[in-house]
């Protein structure tokens, strides 16, 4: 380094303005891509697929997205502190399972039963966020592990069979309404305003963003960051374990199997819905967007009488489409 | 006034297992004084700086601020003591906004009931009011920092240090990656820190800076302060010397109480 000042540099003084309209439509980029993206499909399928346009499919679809939608709430969470949590398919089984075992085997009240399935799974959370925390072993690999390993556990506590019935005012909680709306979809509701209000307008949520961002910087500037790593943890997996009660009350049992694949929806409509994986960048109104529109896609294609397998093929590209797509904001046409 | 002294750091050491970094260094700073800190690169000075920013912990030696023996265990701690550092690689978040970066880790609150949410406006408001005072050109403090030039990432991390300054600001390397003008501006920056009685301690590479800006010059080599000398009594030839080591050592006692030579020469701004 020279002791003298280097002068070589072009000095640049101001830096032309970009217009205001211009600097936020690019920043909303990703969830405009998949608001346009959803509307397109509603349009589409609206015109083609009978009976697509109904109350009672917007219903349904809404009712049966519930839980995608109130676990990618927490999974926006865990990717915008640059984390991931591949085990909450599993979690939705296990949580499942051992609520219904309290509740049908051991006579233990639904209330608390519930509780203790939020005690056990704050525990799975601490457990994934702790080995990040103090050995540095990332997210990817501890929930890799635990996607087997709950799952394994779900089916040794309940010799895999399916634990049921359950009291009768249990499925009111997915068949029941309130005011005319499905519970689940008012549960989904909360929780998604409770998520877009945390991230949006508290210093939690900002703190999360800076930490997904700079964790090094954030941790300068006194933010708690292995809490926050724990935190988030804990939030993914107890939204997990409400998503796995709200399915005991749908199926009237509980089973290992339920929740299978679910990380991929959850982890698909967070990312199409602009949530940059690599931390830091995100929205709430995006993963809604995002869940919305992989819940249409499939509910188009099912009415429209196309094979599943073939929705599988295009949710995979839909995927690739959506990254591609935030990519070419910020690297343009030529990344290498 | 019963102590002058700001900042007391005496005999500080600090090794990274058999690498001594400092080797029992005397610092001071006056209330008020700016300081230079020099040095080759391994010299000490980062170590130095980052011992007084609470980042690391020295390995021995004793500190007062204020009059009172201190120990800087942690970042929050220098900032509760209103030390803010201006860090060479900026500390900011890319992803975060202006005011986002102005207010990191001191968001402004307001309660509803139990629960407490961010004042968005109001930082907003007090982000644009500070970055007018150094005149800085910044598009909008909604603006994302990723987009924003060197020079304009310097000011706002300035910016920051001059929303929560209250008795010392530490500046790495301020200008080492700017332009001419840019410079210039930083240096206008620093220059209104110092009109406001705050403490400085600069490291810098940038002789000219070096010789404007300071009160005091402390020469570090091989984790030993070799030079401790008012800046009016040097030149950059000088400075050079103690850095280089063709002159061995230079310290001079320190003068008490200290006066500015900006005080002096009847205040710049």
């Amino acid at each position: 380094m020279s002791a003298t000042h280097d002068v070589s540099g072009p000095a640049t003084v101001t830096v032309p303005q970009s217009r205001p309209w211009r600097h936020i439509l690019n920043s909303w980029r990703a969830e405009i891509g998949v608001g346009l993206g959803l509307i397109f499909l509603i349009v589409l399928f609206s015109a083609i697929a009978p009976n697509f346009a109904s109350s009672g499919n917007a219903s349904s679809i809404l009712r049966q997205v519930s839980v995608t939608a109130i676990v990618a709430v927490g999974m926006t969470m865990v990717i915008i502190a640059g984390e991931i949590d591949l085990s909450v398919g599993a979690s939705v089984g296990l949580a499942g399972t051992l609520f219904a075992l309290l509740v049908v085997q051991h006579n233990v009240p639904m209330v608390l039963s519930f509780v203790c399935v939020l005690i056990v799974s704050a525990i799975i959370g601490l457990f994934i966020g702790s080995l990040r925390v103090i050995w540095g072993i990332p997210s990817f690999i501890t929930t890799i592990g635990l996607l087997s390993a709950l799952r394994g556990i779900a089916f040794l506590i309940s010799n895999s069979l399916t634990i049921g019935p359950l009291p009768a005012s249990l499925p009111t909680l997915w068949f029941g309404a309130v005011l005319g709306v499905p519970i689940p979809i008012l549960l989904m509701i909360a929780v998604a305003l409770a998520g877009w209000v945390t991230l949006g307008r508290t210093r939690f949520g900002r703190h999360l963003y800076a930490l997904g961002g700079n964790p090094v910087t954030a941790s300068r500037y006194g933010i708690p960051v292995p809490r926050m790593r724990l935190y988030v943890f804990v939030i993914v997996q107890c939204l997990a374990a409400v998503g796995g009660v709200l399915y005991v009350a749908r199926l009237n049992g509980g089973s290992a199997t339920v929740g299978e694949l679910l990380e991929l929806d959850v982890i698909a409509a967070v990312i199409v819905g602009g949530t940059s994986l690599s931390g830091g960048v995100g929205r709430m109104i995006g993963t809604m967007l995002g869940v919305l529109f992989v819940a249409v896609l499939r509910n188009g294609m099912v009415l429209l009488g196309v094979d599943p397998i073939v929705f599988m093929i295009a949710q995979g590209f839909v995927i690739i489409l959506a990254v591609w797509w935030g990519m070419l904001h910020r690297t343009g046409w030529n990344a290498e | 006034m019963t102590t002058d002294l700001l900042l007391q750091a005496t005999d500080l050491k600090k090794s990274y297992g058999a690498v001594q970094a400092l080797r029992g260094v005397d610092f001071s700073v006056a209330r008020g004084e700016t300081i230079a800190l020099v040095g080759d690169n391994g010299a000490g000075k980062s170590t130095l700086v980052k011992i007084l920013s609470g980042a690391i912990q020295p390995t021995s030696g004793s500190m007062r601020f204020d009059g009172k023996d201190i120990a800087i265990s942690s970042t929050e701690v220098a900032r509760r003591l209103g030390i803010e550092t201006v860090y060479q690689d900026l500390g900011l978040c890319d992803n975060l906004t202006v005011a986002e970066n102005i207010f990191l880790g001191r968001e402004q609150i307001r309660r509803v009931g139990p629960f407490t949410f961010l004042k968005t406006a109001e930082m907003r408001r007090r982000a644009e009011e500070v970055l007018r005072d150094l005149s800085v050109n910044v598009p909008r403090v909604t603006a994302s920092v990723a987009g924003l030039s060197g020079g304009q990432r310097q000011a706002v991390s300035l910016a920051r240090a001059r929303l929560w300054e209250r008795s010392m600001v530490l500046l790495d390397e301020p200008t080492a990656a700017l332009g001419v003008q840019e410079t210039k501006r930083a240096m206008d920056g620093v220059r209104k820190i110092q009109a406001e009685g705050i403490s400085v301690v600069l490291i810098t590479h940038n002789m000219p800076m070096v010789m404007e800006m300071s009160d005091r010059v402390v020469v570090m080599r091989r984790g030993e302060k070799v030079g401790d000398v008012p800046t009016s009594m040097l030149n950059a030839d000088a400075v050079v010397s103690l850095i280089t080591g063709a002159r061995e050592r230079w310290i001079e006692p320190a003068t008490t109480p200290f006066r500015s030579r900006r005080a002096e020469a009847g205040a710049v701004l």
